[in-house]
C-alpha cells in the first residue's frame, strides 16, 4: 500500500456535499443539540458530520454538526410482526398500508460550529438552525481540511492516520498535524487487542517520513517495534526515502541496554538498595555528592571506595552499604561511563526502539528515569545554548505507560510529570500508550494534549478519561464500547473536534500479533511428543540387544 | 384461477336495490320483499357481512362494483299506529296509506372494484382493484349476491390476498368496522387456503378493536 495521499492545502471549499440527508425538525434536548429528520433510505450514522446553513452577523455560513443520536420515528405497527412466520411487510402490502421506504428516522446533532477562517477553528453560532432548513452531509474535501488543527498554509508536516470512519473507505482522509501532539504530548489509550501499538506504529511512520524526520525514542516493554525496520525496505521507499533521506531504524536489543551509573541519581540509587539505614543513606548522599563532582565514570567500585573513605569509624556502614551495593548494582545492565554522546541513541529521522522486554518492571522504570532524564537536561541545555547534544526536538513513545507512569509512585513518574508539564517549552513531547487509563497517574493523563481512544469497555477506565481528558465529551465516550479494532477517536489539541476514524494499514509488518495458542499447544506437544519419545526409541536404534523384561 | 373466470353469473341472485347514499363509498339498499321479484331473497342473502356487488357502466365500460353489508335497519311506519283496523289481514290493501311500506334497509360499504370482461356464461374480473371507486351508483341500482369465486377474486388484486380497503372499511362501519372485517376474514378463510397472514390480521382487528373500546388498555 503505497498510495500516500496528499494533506490538503487550503479550506477554501464547499462545506456541505450534494447528499441532503434530512430537513430540521426542531431543537434537541441540550441547548446546542437540535433534531432533523431523515429518510430512511439515507444512512446517517453517529458521528457523521452534517452542514446546514445559517446567518452569521449578516453573513451566510455554513455550520458543522455531529450526528449524536439516530432512531426510527415510525415504523410498522407491532401486531404486523406478531408472527415471526410471516412477513410483516407482506401484511402492511395486504393492509395497503405503505411500508418500506415511509419510515423516517429522527437524527440528533451536535453543533460543532462554523469554521473561523481567522481563528482557524469553530466558532459556535450560538443559535440553531431554524425548523425546515435542509441539512446535507458534509463534503469529504471540507472535512479533512477543517478537521485536524493544522496550518496547511505552512509547511509543517501532517501525520496521516487513516480515514473518516463513517464515510466510504478511504473517501476522507484524517491527518494530524505533528507539531501539534508532538509539543502537547500524545495519549494513545484502548483496551488491550484494539490496536494500541499498530496505532503507535502508524503515528511512528508518518513521523519518520520524508516530510518530517522526527527524532524518536520508544520504550518498548514487549519488543513489539523491531518490525519498524521495514521503513528502510525497498517496497517502502516511495513512502519513507526521499532522495539520501531513509529512517534510520535503531533497535537496541535486551543485551545492548546499559544503565550508566553516573546518570542515577541519588534517589535512583537509594530506591535498589535494600532497605538502607539511616546512617547508610546519609553516606551514600555524601559520597554520591563527591563522586559526581569528581568523575563522569562512576563503576560500583567507586562508590564502595568513596563510601569506605568517608566512613570514618569502623567500617561497618561503609561494609553493610558495600554489600547492597554490589546486590544491587553489580548486574550486566549497569555500566560505569556515563553516556557521553546522546547523539548516538537519538538523533532526527532516526527511531530508537529500546527492547526492555527481559527487564524487570523496577529495572524497567529505572532506566526510563534515568534516560528520561538525561535526555530532558540535554534538551534543556540545549535550548539554553548551554550544550548542542540535542539540539533538535525529541518525541519519545511509551509502550504500557501505566508502567512507567503509574497512578501512585514510580522512579519514572517524577521525571515523566516533569516533562509532560514543562517539556513542551524545550521540544521535548511524549506519546504515552496505555490499556489502562485508569491506572495512569491522572496528572500525566491530563497533560497529554492528544488523544487517540480506541475501544475501551472498562467503566473504569471510561471514568479515568472522562475526568482527565477534557476534550472527551460524553458524546465521544459513548462512542468508546462500540468501536472495533482498529477505529478510534481523535481527539485534542491536534483536531479541532473529536473526530472518528479507521486507522490506516501500516506500511511495515506489524509485531504485536496476538499468539495462536492452540497451534502453540498442538507445535509444543509434538515436540514433546518426540522428546518423550526419542527416550524410548533410541535404544532400538542401536544393534544391540534390548532387555525386553518389564520393569 | 384466471382472470377470466366467471365470477358474475346472469342468474346471480339480487338482493336490494340501492335507494340512498350516505357518501361516497356509504350506500343504502332496500332488500326486495314479495311482488317486487320474482325470486326474493331470504335472510341468509343479506345476511352481516355479506359480499356483494353492484354493476355500473363508465365511459361504456362495464365495472363491478364490489362492497359489503356491514349494516341494517327495519323500517316500520307503522310502528305506534296499533288502533282497530278497518280491514282485516286478508285485505293488507285497505290499510291507510294503501301500501305496506315495512322495508329492511342494508348499509352496504363499497370496498373496491373490478372491470368486468366476458367469460363463459358469465363475466369474469379484470383489473381488479381495492381503492375507493371514483363512481356513484344510481338510485334503483341493483345489488347481487357476490359468488365465492368472485370474492376470491377480488382479494387477490395482484396475486397476494389484499384487504387494502381495511382503513376506510373500519371508518365507514363505524360500531361493527371490526366484526364486519372480521366476517370477511372469515369467509377468506372457507374461501382461500388457510393463511398464517389472515391470523395476523385478524389479531391486529381484534386488538384494535379492543383498545378502542376500551376492553384493553
Amino acid at each position: 500500500m503505497n498510495d500516500v495521499p496528499e494533506p490538503p492545502t487550503g479550506r477554501e471549499m464547499d462545506a456541505a456535499s450534494e447528499t441532503v440527508v434530512g430537513t430540521v425538525a426542531e431543537p434537541g434536548e441540550r441547548a446546542d443539540e437540535f433534531v432533523f429528520v431523515a429518510p430512511d433510505a439515507v444512512d446517517v450514522r453517529t458521528g457523521e458530520f452534517v452542514v446546514y446553513e445559517t446567518t452569521v452577523e449578516g453573513d451566510s455560513c455554513d455550520v458543522l454538526a455531529r450526528v449524536t443520536n439516530a432512531e426510527q420515528e415510525r415504523g410498522l405497527p407491532g401486531e404486523f410482526l406478531a408472527d415471526p412466520g410471516v412477513e410483516s411487510e407482506a401484511v402492511a402490502d395486504a393492509l395497503g398500508v405503505p411500508s418500506g421506504d415511509i419510515e423516517i428516522d429522527r437524527v440528533s446533532a451536535r453543533v460543532v460550529g462554523y469554521f473561523d477562517t481567522e481563528m482557524e477553528t469553530f466558532a459556535n453560532p450560538r443559535s440553531l438552525p431554524d425548523p425546515g432548513s435542509r441539512v446535507s452531509l458534509a463534503s469529504d474535501e471540507f472535512l479533512e481540511a477543517v478537521l485536524p488543527s493544522a496550518d496547511w498554509e505552512s509547511e509543517s508536516a501532517t501525520a496521516h492516520v487513516g480515514w473518516l470512519l463513517n464515510r466510504e473507505t478511504k473517501a476522507a482522509n484524517v491527518f494530524m498535524p505533528i507539531d501539534a501532539f508532538a509539543a502537547t504530548h500524545l495519549a494513545v489509550l484502548a483496551s488491550t487487542g484494539s490496536g494500541k501499538s499498530y496505532t503507535a506504529s502508524v503515528v511512528i511512520e508518518e513521523m519518520l517520513r520524508p516530510q518530517s524526520r522526527a527524532a524518536m525514542c520508544v520504550f518498548d516493554p514487549h519488543g513489539e517495534y523491531d518490525t519498524l525496520d521495514g521503513m528502510r525496505k525497498d517496497e517502502h521507499a516511495s513512502v519513507f526515502q526521499d532522495g539520501a533521506y531513509t529512517p534510520e531504524v535503531n533497535v537496541v536489543t535486551p543485551d545492548e541496554i546499559t544503565v550508566a551509573i553516573p546518570d542515577l541519581n541519588y534517589g535512583d540509587l537509594l530506591a535498589l538498595l535494600d532497605e538502607p539505614s539511616e546512617r547508610m543513606k546519609e553516606l551514600l548522599d555524601r559520597a554520591w555528592r563527591d563522586l559526581q563532582k569528581e568523575s563522569n565514570e562512576i563503576g560500583v567500585r567507586d562508590i564502595i571506595s568513596k563510601c569506605e573513605a568517608l566512613d570514618e569509624g569502623d567500617h561497618g556502614t561503609a561494609s553493610a552499604l558495600a554489600w547492597r551495593l554490589n546486590r544491587a548494582l553489580n548486574r550486566d545492565l549497569f555500566a560505569s561511563a556515563a553516556r557521553n554522546d546522546l547523539t548516538d541513541l537519538v538523533a532526527p529521522g532516526q527511531v530508537t526502539v529500546l527492547q526492555l522486554n527481559r527487564l524487570s518492571e523496577d529495572d524497567q522504570q529505572m532506566l526510563a528515569a534515568a534516560l528520561l532524564r538525561k535526555l530532558y537536561e540535554a534538551r534543556k541545555d540545549a535550548m539554553r545554548g548551554d550544550g548542542d547534544d540535542l539540539d533538535f526536538p525529541l518525541f519519545t513513545l511509551l509502550e504500557e505507560g501505566h508502567r512507567f507512569a503509574p497512578d501512585g509512585s514510580a522512579r519514572s513518574l517524577p521525571i515523566l510529570r516533569t516533562i509532560l508539564s514543562e517539556g513542551r517549552k524545550f521540544g521535548f513531547g511524549v506519546g504515552i500508550i496505555s490499556q489502562r487509563p485508569s491506572k495512569l497517574d491522572a496528572d500525566v493523563l491530563s497533560q497529554c494534549g492528544t488523544q487517540i481512544i480506541m475501544q475501551i469497555q472498562n467503566p473504569n477506565d471510561q471514568q479515568a478519561i472522562r475526568q482527565s481528558v477534557e476534550s472527551a465529551g460524553e458524546d465521544v465516550l459513548d462512542e468508546l464500547p462500540g468501536l472495533t479494532p482498529g477505529q478510534a477517536v481523535i481527539a485534542g489539541d491536534a483536531m479541532n473536534t473529536p473526530v472518528l476514524t479507521r486507522i490506516r494499514e501500516r506500511h511495515t509488518n506489524h509485531g504485536a500479533e496476538s499468539l495462536d495458542a492452540t497451534s502453540e499447544w498442538r507445535d509444543s506437544w509434538e515436540s514433546w511428543h518426540e522428546e518423550q519419545n526419542r527416550g524410548v526409541v533410541d535404544p532400538y536404534e542401536s544393534d544391540k540387544e534390548v532387555d525386553e523384561t518389564p520393569l | 384461477m384466471t382472470a377470466h373466470e366467471p365470477v358474475i353469473g346472469d342468474d346471480d341472485l339480487t338482493i336490494a336495490s340501492i335507494v340512498e347514499s350516505n357518501g361516497q363509498m356509504d350506500y343504502v339498499a332496500e332488500v326486495y320483499r314479495d311482488h317486487d321479484k320474482a325470486t326474493v331473497p331470504e335472510k341468509q342473502d343479506y345476511e352481516f357481512g355479506q359480499p356483494v356487488y353492484v354493476k355500473t357502466t363508465v365511459r361504456g365500460e362495464k365495472r363491478a362494483l364490489v362492497g359489503v353489508v356491514y349494516e341494517s335497519r327495519l323500517v316500520n311506519p307503522d310502528q305506534g299506529r296499533d288502533g282497530p283496523r278497518l280491514s282485516t289481514p286478508d285485505q293488507e290493501l285497505f290499510v291507510p296509506g294503501y301500501v305496506d311500506e315495512k322495508q329492511t334497509l342494508l348499509g352496504i360499504a363499497l370496498l373496491g372494484f373490478a372491470e368486468l370482461a366476458p367469460a363463459d356464461s358469465g363475466q369474469g374480473f379484470t383489473s381488479v382493484s381495492q381503492e375507493l371507486p371514483r363512481w356513484t351508483l344510481d338510485i334503483d341500482d341493483p345489488v347481487s349476491k357476490l359468488s365465492g369465486a368472485g370474492f376470491r377474486r377480488f382479494h387477490r388484486p395482484d396475486g397476494q390476498l389484499a384487504l387494502r380497503y381495511y382503513d376506510r372499511l373500519i371508518t365507514a362501519a363505524e360500531r361493527f368496522g371490526a366484526e364486519v372485517t372480521l366476517s370477511l376474514i372469515e369467509r377468506l378463510r372457507a374461501e382461500t387456503d388457510r393463511e398464517a397472514m389472515l391470523d395476523v390480521i385478524e389479531r391486529k382487528v381484534r386488538w384494535e378493536a379492543s383498545t378502542d373500546r376500551g376492553v384493553v388498555r
